[in-house]
C-alpha cells in the first residue's frame, strides 16, 4: 500500500495545479489535498500522536498553503516536500508549545521555514526513490540507530535532547546517529546510482 | 567543528535538530562559500526528504476532506465579500464627497460650512487622485478569518488610504488612530477616523514620511487621540 501512495503523491508536479493553486483557484486546494492529504495526515499524527490534534493541524497546513502558495517557487523543490515540510513543522511548532521547554529554539523554527524550499538537486532526484532509500536503509538499522533518526525527525529533538530521551550518553547518541546516517547515504547513492 | 564534524551534522541541520551554537557555526561557515560543504548540504537536504518513510503512512478520517476544503472555502467567502463590503464603503464615501461638492456650489451663505466643504472637496481630489494614479502601491494586512482587514494604497507624493473592514466596535468616547509604525523607535500619530458599520476609509492627515515607516497600524483610542498608543493595534499593514 505504501509504494501506491508514495506513487501518488510524489509523481512529477502538475505545474497546471500549481498555477491554479497560485491564482487561488479552490478546486485546485481539493485536488492538493488529495494528493498529499494523507502525507500530511500520517506526519502530524506520528508526530503529534493524537487524531484529534493531528486533524486540526492538517487543517493549519493546508490553510498555510493556501495562504502562501504564491510564494511556492517550483524550481526549488516539489510541492510534496514543500507540504510534508510545513506538516512537520506545524506539527513540532505544536509539540513545542505544549511542551514546556518551548521559546529556547524559537529562531531556528522561523529558519526551518526557509529550508522548506531545497535546491534543484532534491527535484532531480526523484523523491520517490528518496522515501524509498530511506525505507530499504532503515530496514538495515537496528531499533536504537531508528529510535534517534526518529526523534530527530519527528520531534526536532538535537543530540543532547535525545540523549536525555534515552537515558544514553551524548557521545553514544552521536555515534547511533552518524552511523544510520552513513547508512542512509549509502543506501541513497546505491539507489541513484541504479 | 571540523569538516569532518559538520559533515556529521548536515542532516540534523536540515531537520533544525541542532544546538544553536552548532547551527551558528555551520552557518558561519556555508556563508563562506565553502563549495564541499554546500554539497553536503544538498545531499542532507535529499537525504531528509526521505524521512516521511520512517514513520507509517495512515488514512485520514473521511470528513477531514471537507473539513480542510470547507475551512478554507469560508476563508475565501468571507475576505472577499468583506473586501466588496469595504470597497462599497469606500464607493459611498467617494459618492458622498461629490455629493457635498454640489453642495458646496450651491451653499455660499454659510461660511462655516463653507470651509467644511471646501477642505473636504481638497480631500476627495487628493483621494481620487491617490486612488486612480497607476505609481499608487498597495498593501494589505494578513487575513485571518474573521480578524479585521487592513489595505493600504500608498500614494507617490506620500500620502495614504487605509481602508478598513471587519473593524472592532467602538463606544462615542473613543476614536480609532493611525499609526506609522518605523523599523526601530515609536509609532507616529497619522489621523483619526471613526468608520461606519465597521468599515472605513480613511485618507492620512498630511503628507508622512513613509519611506522609514515598516507598517502601518490602528489601535482604539480615546475620542481626541493619543500621542502613543494606549491599546493593542488590531490591525497591523506591513508595508514591505
Ligand atoms: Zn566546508
Amino acid at each position: 500500500m505504501l509504494s501506491v501512495i508514495l506513487a501518488a503523491v510524489l509523481s512529477p508536479d502538475d505545474p497546471d495545479l500549481i498555477a491554479r493553486l497560485k491564482e487561488k483557484n479552490h478546486e485546485a486546494i481539493g485536488e492538493v489535498y488529495d494528493r498529499y492529504g494523507k502525507l500530511a495526515y500520517s506526519v502530524t499524527l506520528r508526530i503529534t500522536r493524537n487524531q484529534q490534534t493531528a486533524e486540526d493541524l492538517v487543517q493549519e497546513v493546508f490553510l498555510r498553503v493556501w495562504n502562501r502558495a504564491h510564494k511556492f517557487d517550483s524550481s526549488r523543490g516539489s510541492l510534496g516536500m514543500w507540504i510534508l515540510c510545513i506538516a512537520r513543522n506545524v506539527a513540532i511548532d505544536h509539540l513545542r508549545s505544549t511542551a514546556t521547554r518551548i521559546a529556547r529554539r524559537q529562531s531556528t523554527e522561523t529558519d526551518l521555514e526557509k529550508l522548506c524550499f531545497h535546491d534543484d538537486f532534491v527535484s532531480r532526484i526523484s523523491i520517490m526513490q528518496q522515501m524509498k532509500a530511506v525505507r530499504a536503509a532503515a530496514a538495515n538499522l537496528n531499533a536504537n540507530q531508528r529510535s534517534v533518526l526518529e526523534l530527530a525527525y519527528f520531534e526536532g529533538l538535537t543530540h543532547s535532547e535525545i540523549a536525555e530521551r534515552l537515558n544514553q550518553p551524548l557521545g553514544t547518541i552521536k555515534t547511533w546517529v552518524r552511523t544510520a546516517l552513513i547508512s542512509i547515504r549509502s543506501e541513497m547513492t546505491q539507489a541513484a546510482s541504479r | 567543528m571540523t569538516h569532518e564534524e559538520m559533515n556529521d551534522l548536515y542532516e540534523l541541520y536540515a531537520l533544525g535538530a541542532i544546538e544553536p551554537e552548532e547551527a551558528g557555526e555551520i552557518e558561519a561557515h556555508l556563508r563562506e562559500g565553502c563549495p564541499e560543504c554546500q554539497d553536503m548540504l544538498r545531499r542532507a537536504l535529499a537525504v531528509t526528504a526521505g524521512f516521511p518513510a520512517l514513520g507509517g503512512i495512515v488514512d485520514p478520517p473521511p470528513h477531514l476532506r471537507d473539513r480542510v476544503i470547507g475551512s478554507i472555502e469560508r476563508l475565501r467567502t468571507s475576505a472577499s465579500t468583506a473586501w466588496r463590503i469595504a470597497y462599497i464603503a469606500l464607493a459611498a464615501s467617494i459618492a458622498l464627497l461629490a455629493w457635498s461638492l454640489t453642495s458646496y456650489r450651491t451653499l455660499r451663505s454659510d461660511r462655516t460650512q463653507l470651509a467644511r466643504l471646501e477642505s473636504e472637496h481638497t480631500r476627495l481630489e487628493i483621494l481620487i487622485q491617490l486612488l486612480t494614479n497607476p505609481e499608487t502601491r498597495t498593501a494589505q494586512a494578513s487575513t485571518n478569518e474573521n480578524a479585521p482587514l487592513g489595505r493600504v494604497f500608498l500614494g507617490r507624493d506620500n500620502r495614504f488610504v487605509f481602508v478598513g473592514s471587519r473593524l472592532p466596535a467602538i463606544n462615542a468616547t473613543q476614536t480609532f488612530e493611525l499609526w506609522l509604525v518605523p523599523a526601530k523607535g515609536a509609532p507616529r500619530p497619522a489621523g483619526l477616523f471613526r468608520g461606519e458599520d465597521s468599515h472605513a476609509v480613511c485618507l492620512s492627515s498630511a503628507p508622512v514620511d513613509l519611506e522609514n515607516t515598516a507598517a502601518i497600524a490602528v489601535s482604539i483610542e480615546p475620542r481626541s487621540g493619543s500621542n502613543a498608543p494606549t491599546t493593542t493595534p488590531f490591525v497591523i499593514v506591513p508595508l514591505s
